[in-house]
């Protein structure tokens, strides 16, 4: 049974270069996302894919409504859907989701705390658990819970996070996002930049905590072989993008 | 040499630290920083001015005082309808606040032996050794840099340098990192208002016309990254165990200001015993080559990778 979490609409998206004429790349499309069911969003370079997701995740400059959700008449925002649900967002270099100086658990930290900002009525309550440091030690134990996690991490809690590999930090940042309450798991292009052996690893761990739990998830890949092998038991829906539409299938 | 030096260095570092936090935490360059150390030390002018008991009622005013001029610097850069620069937005509100600095005070020059009845620091040293103000100040110092380590190494100081460096992260999680580039600003100007504070009460005197405090207080901050840099470049073997963490982030301010002090000491001990030159008019000449030399070697001795971007500077 399928049911729908949000539904993009009228979707349009232009760009205008001053040479150029105006180039359409998105026109007036449609797509439903349901819950509980991984989407993954194909089509070649240049189709409006990473487009797509950052005016979802409201990092786009100009303001469009195109998104609508069940209970809801009015289309709303990328801006504003940020504040309705809970996105979780794996960016595609690991390294543009990092903050220096900062080391790896403290980072992964940082993550669910934002993530979780919107469950505190109001702000001081957010900052007097941002600023005590016991719950850190209450995450530590949750996220080390997890088999995948304590390998990789392996009691090098504070070192930076540059030593650890692009898969490695690409793993962890999964686990420590879906290990907070999300809504929904966007991720553009997961595995572009990793190797074979990582990129199989990435996929295994995903389907791995989608079994523990149900999940929303909306990713871009251009790794079709992966997705045939290892997510096969979840339900998931292919978007293609063709002649400026996304067509779903599946 | 070295009392000239160590009297300095209290001020010094209080301010180095503010300006820290908003050019390495937020990467926010922040030119306010003239405007807000005026007011710490207006503060004292008017309060004492208005007749108050000791100038401890204005070491309260300071840091709010401060904390307003950083959000007005903040609202300038982050509003939707100004965007103005980062750079624009310190300049001109350290511009505006001579203004108002200048009717808080009167007059661009107060002397406060005139007041020293009131000035409850000016009583508790009277007739103690020279050294001994300075000494309690530098251990007061560092008290205070302990509770901003303790603050910036909380998850909240940290989610601030996120804001600074990956305000994508907060963006996507529905918060605004608008909210914390303001916050931060006001935080770092409250500090810097209190090292203004600290100038009026050490020096006795609240002086508008020595408009320059930036460049004490970057020299400070360029000077501190420089020689930590260096160490931990010298002592750690390879460049991936090298930690660079809040901890020593926070540590450079300190460093730097007391070598800064030395330098600046050293200067003018030179100038003024060797070479006979005219102090007021080649000091700065001086010290800005001082500042070149030291800027040209860190980028020598540099111990880390630089391809975090840490607010231009």
């Amino acid at each position: 049974m399928k049911t729908p979490l949000l539904k993009l609409e009228h979707l349009t998206i232009s760009y205008q270069y001053p040479t150029v004429q105006e180039a359409m790349i998105i026109d007036n499309a449609d797509c439903d996302i349901y819950k509980n069911m991984a989407h993954f969003l194909q089509g070649p370079n240049g189709s409006g894919k990473s487009s797509i997701f950052r005016s979802l995740l409201g990092l786009q400059n100009e303001e469009m409504k195109f998104i609508k959700l069940p209970n809801n008449e009015r289309r709303i925002s990328g801006q504003e859907l940020t504040k309705v649900l809970r996105l979780g967002y794996i960016p595609q270099f690991p390294y543009q989701a990092m903050t220096p100086s900062i080391s790896i658990i403290e980072n992964l930290y940082l993550r669910s705390l934002f993530l979780e900002s919107r469950s505190f009525s109001n702000p001081f309550q957010w900052l007097s658990k941002a600023l005590s440091k016991k719950h850190l030690k209450e995450f530590i134990n949750r996220l080390s819970s997890l088999e995948l996690v304590h390998n990789i991490l392996d009691g090098r809690y504070f070192d930076r996070f540059q030593t650890f590999s692009g898969g490695e930090l690409q793993i962890l940042i999964l686990a420590a996002t879906v290990s907070a309450d999300i809504d929904l798991l966007v991720m553009d292009e997961p595995t572009a930049k990793l190797d074979t052996q990582n990129k199989s690893k990435f996929w295994n761990s995903l389907a791995e905590l989608l079994q523990t739990k149900e999940l929303t998830v909306l990713s871009t890949t251009h790794e079709n072989s992966f997705l045939s092998t290892s997510i096969m038991e979840h339900n998931n829906v292919l978007l293609k993008i063709e002649n400026k539409k996304i067509i779903s299938t599946g | 040499m070295l009392y000239s030096a160590i009297s300095e260095f209290p001020i010094l570092a209080i301010a180095a630290l503010g300006f820290y936090i908003s050019l390495r935490f937020l990467c926010f360059p922040d030119l306010t920083v003239d405007a807000s150390f005026m007011f710490g030390m207006s503060v004292v002018g008017l309060s004492l001015r208005q007749g108050a008991s000791s100038e401890l009622s204005a070491l309260f005013f300071a840091p709010i005082l401060g904390a307003i001029v950083g959000m007005i610097t903040g609202l300038l850069h982050t509003s939707k309808y100004l965007k103005m620069n980062k750079f624009l937005s310190g300049m001109l509100v350290a511009f505006a606040s001579y203004s108002i600095c200048y009717r808080m005070c009167g007059q661009a020059d107060i002397s406060l032996f005139q007041y020293r009845s009131q000035l409850i620091l000016f009583r508790i040293f009277e007739g103690t050794h020279i050294f001994v103000e300075p000494i309690v100040l530098s251990i007061l110092v560092f008290g205070i840099w302990l509770g901003i380590q303790r603050l910036m190494n909380s998850p909240f100081g940290l989610a601030l340098r996120t804001a600074g460096h990956r305000s994508e992260v907060l963006q996507v999680s529905g918060l605004n990192p608008k909210h914390f580039v303001i916050l931060g600003l006001a935080f770092s100007n409250a500090i810097i208002a209190v090292a203004g504070w600290l100038n009026a009460t050490i020096n006795r005197n609240v002086s508008l016309k020595n408009f320059g405090m930036i460049i004490n207080v970057l020299a400070s901050c360029l000077i501190g990254d420089f020689l930590l840099h260096m160490l931990i470049g010298l002592f750690s073997k390879s460049a991936r165990s090298r930690k660079r963490s809040v901890f020593f982030l926070l540590l450079s301010p300190i460093v730097g200001a007391f070598a800064y002090s030395l330098i600046k000491s050293f200067v003018i001990k030179i100038l003024s015993g060797q070479l006979r030159i005219t102090l007021t008019t080649d000091l700065q000449l001086i010290i800005a080559l001082v500042i070149m030399l030291v800027a040209m070697a860190g980028k020598q001795f540099n111990g880390f990778d630089q391809n975090d971007d840490e607010g231009g500077i």
